[in-house]
């Protein structure tokens, strides 16, 4: 068996053993499918509006019930997957590109760079929760595309500081001093000896990014800032069924039920992920 | 501690001015004239009378000078007008300010009044039944958007019950729902800080000799233990503040409260643009505030910290 292998076949065998962690990826799973699916699956009456359906409880005929033109929620939550999952996966990757990357320079060139850069990073992390997002917001205008953007934003202070960390111990080892002492080119010395290294972090920090992007994503939409009716996203369908509290109890309660699970299923994958690849990530 | 005090009161500085930059060059960012955002769409008639106006706001003249222009009013205490309301923004910022910090201030009390029995039961009952439960809750707690846990208890606890009154402030009885709905999520990262910090601290030497000693676990979890096992956590209150802060925004627009949030995200939708740079700038500066206190009750508690 290659090393690699033998490697993966290492921490499966220790991710197989905490219960929370397999039935968190599990579920994740579950979704991601559902998410990948829901625009394939192609519902048809996603958009169509029916009055005569309107604001229906749930039936065996529509599952999660209608909403007010009479549109199945359960239709619209389903598809809600695909957007919401997709807002997360953006949002990280833009954290995660351009974290990691002002991590790895950060901490591999220290001085200057490292100077202007981490100070940058204070800054951001001066704005706390959602408000950056929020100016980011203000800025761009409000609709999904932009708070993906604004979302990705927030992420990137955790992910440079972290990998900077990481970066400035595997600086200090003997095959990097070693590469350096040879003449191999800091991009090279960059991507191939310490991005390695500080995989496991970015795998880690990256899982329980994304159940933050997500809660996040929803807020925003949930406040009118972000994706906008009638788009399916679930913090968009909250903030349509806010109005109907009282009348239509489901139209709130199957989109929040959608977020949470999808947040806890990634934030017990993240917890066991964490304890076997990463422990000093631990709180 | 003076020394440490004054340390502390620098480090500040740069953040400050780095916000209050950030703040300013918002405006400029924004695609479009700055003048519109200023005026609002439809305050100025003529181009004549915007290209006046542009002067008359210093916008014509390099950013820098701009800027310092820009920290000098803010420091006299003018922020700008906001085009919607037609009233200074840092007045408007103060009406609000209150109660978005009165739900903060309840909801963090709520969070570690809740929060730390529970994480202590969860490290005394390490991997038993009362650890997974605990544990279970905080997870749930972390993974539940505050303003659907909001909407939740409107609906059993307003509308069925009716032991509460689902939207408004004033009085206690309107600030116990929004406090428990935005409490849970720091209640829950509370407990499981509490938990793995006071794990750490009962593997102590001064703990074991505590319990050698013949003293009553419980004296030996709460007096010894738990004293030392809250330092990191005071941290996290600082943290956790801003969070509150932020987090507030969404739960005051489901209980309908009027409040900072509210005031930013009608700012935002209504392009009241003076309002959504002086309300960021102050949230900012709040949280900068609340950290810089909550550092030095951190280095009242824990001598170590003043001689780094």
């Amino acid at each position: 068996m290659s090393s690699a292998a033998s490697r993966l076949a290492f921490l499966w065998n220790r991710l197989r053993r905490s219960r929370h962690t397999l039935v968190g990826g599990l579920v994740f799973l579950g979704l991601v499918v559902v998410a990948v699916a829901a625009p394939v699956l192609g519902h048809t009456d996603l958009y169509l509006m029916k009055p005569q359906d309107a604001l229906r409880p749930p039936s065996p005929l529509h599952w999660f019930g209608t909403n007010e033109f009479g549109r199945d929620m359960f239709a619209r939550v389903v598809q809600g997957a695909h957007l919401s999952l997709g807002v997360g996966v953006v949002a990280v990757g833009i954290a995660c590109g351009i974290g990691v990357l002002v991590g790895l320079v950060s901490g591999y060139y220290s001085g200057t760079v490292d100077l202007v850069l981490m100070r940058l990073v204070d800054l951001m992390l001066a704005f706390p929760g959602i408000l950056l997002a929020l100016a980011i917001v203000a800025i761009l205008g409000p609709g999904l595309t932009n708070a993906m953007i604004a979302v990705g934003i927030n992420g990137i202070p955790a992910y440079a500081r972290v990998i900077r960390g990481a970066v400035l111990q595997a600086r200090a080892t003997l095959y990097v001093e070693g590469a350096r002492a040879v003449g191999v080119p800091p991009r090279t010395i960059l991507t191939r000896y310490l991005l390695p290294n500080v995989t496991a972090p970015i795998v880690v920090l990256s899982t329980l990014n994304m159940a933050g992007a997500i809660l996040t994503a929803a807020s925003l939409s949930f406040l009118g800032l972000g994706a906008q009716p009638p788009q399916p996203e679930w913090g968009a369908l909250l903030n349509a069924g806010r109005n109907w509290l009282i009348q239509a109890w489901w139209l709130m309660t199957f989109p929040g039920l959608a977020i949470m699970v999808t947040v806890l299923s990634i934030n017990a994958l993240g917890d066991g992920l964490r304890d076997v690849l990463d422990p000093r990530l631990r709180a | 501690m003076s020394s440490y005090v004054a340390r502390r009161v620098l480090s500040t500085v740069p953040v400050l001015v780095g916000t209050a930059a950030f703040v300013f060059l918002m405006l400029h960012l924004v695609p479009g004239d700055p003048v519109m955002l200023l005026v609002g769409e439809g305050g100025v008639a003529s181009p004549e009378a915007m290209n006046a106006l542009r002067h008359e706001l210093g916008l014509t003249d390099p950013l820098p000078v701009q800027f310092v222009r820009y920290t000098v009013r803010l420091l006299h205490g003018d922020w700008g007008k906001s085009i919607r309301f037609n009233q200074p923004v840092l007045g408007l910022l103060v009406q609000n300010a209150g109660n978005t910090i009165q739900l903060a201030a309840a909801a963090l009390a709520l969070a570690i009044a809740c929060g730390v029995p529970l994480g202590i039961l969860a490290a005394v009952h390490r991997n038993r039944w009362g650890d997974s439960i605990a544990m279970f809750v905080s997870l749930v707690g972390v993974s539940m958007p505050s303003f659907w846990l909001g909407a939740l208890l409107i609906v059993a606890f307003s509308l069925q019950l009716r032991w509460f009154p689902a939207v408004g402030q004033g009085g206690l009885n309107r600030l116990v729902l929004p406090a428990v709905a935005l409490s849970f999520a720091p209640l829950a990262s509370i407990a499981r800080l509490v938990r793995s910090s006071l794990l750490e601290v009962l593997g102590e030497d001064y703990v074991r000799t505590a319990r050698a000693k013949g003293i009553v676990e419980r004296t030996v979890v709460i007096r010894h233990a738990l004293r030392n096992a809250l330092i990191p956590v005071v941290t996290f209150f600082g943290l956790e503040a801003g969070r509150l802060l932020a987090g507030a925004f969404a739960v005051e627009t489901v209980f309908s409260r009027i409040g900072l949030g509210r005031l930013i995200v009608n700012s935002i939708l209504n392009k009241d643009f003076p309002v959504v740079q002086g309300a960021v700038l102050f949230v900012a500066v709040l949280y900068v505030v609340v950290n810089f206190a909550v550092d030095l009750s951190y280095a009242v508690l824990d001598p170590r910290v003043r001689f780094e």
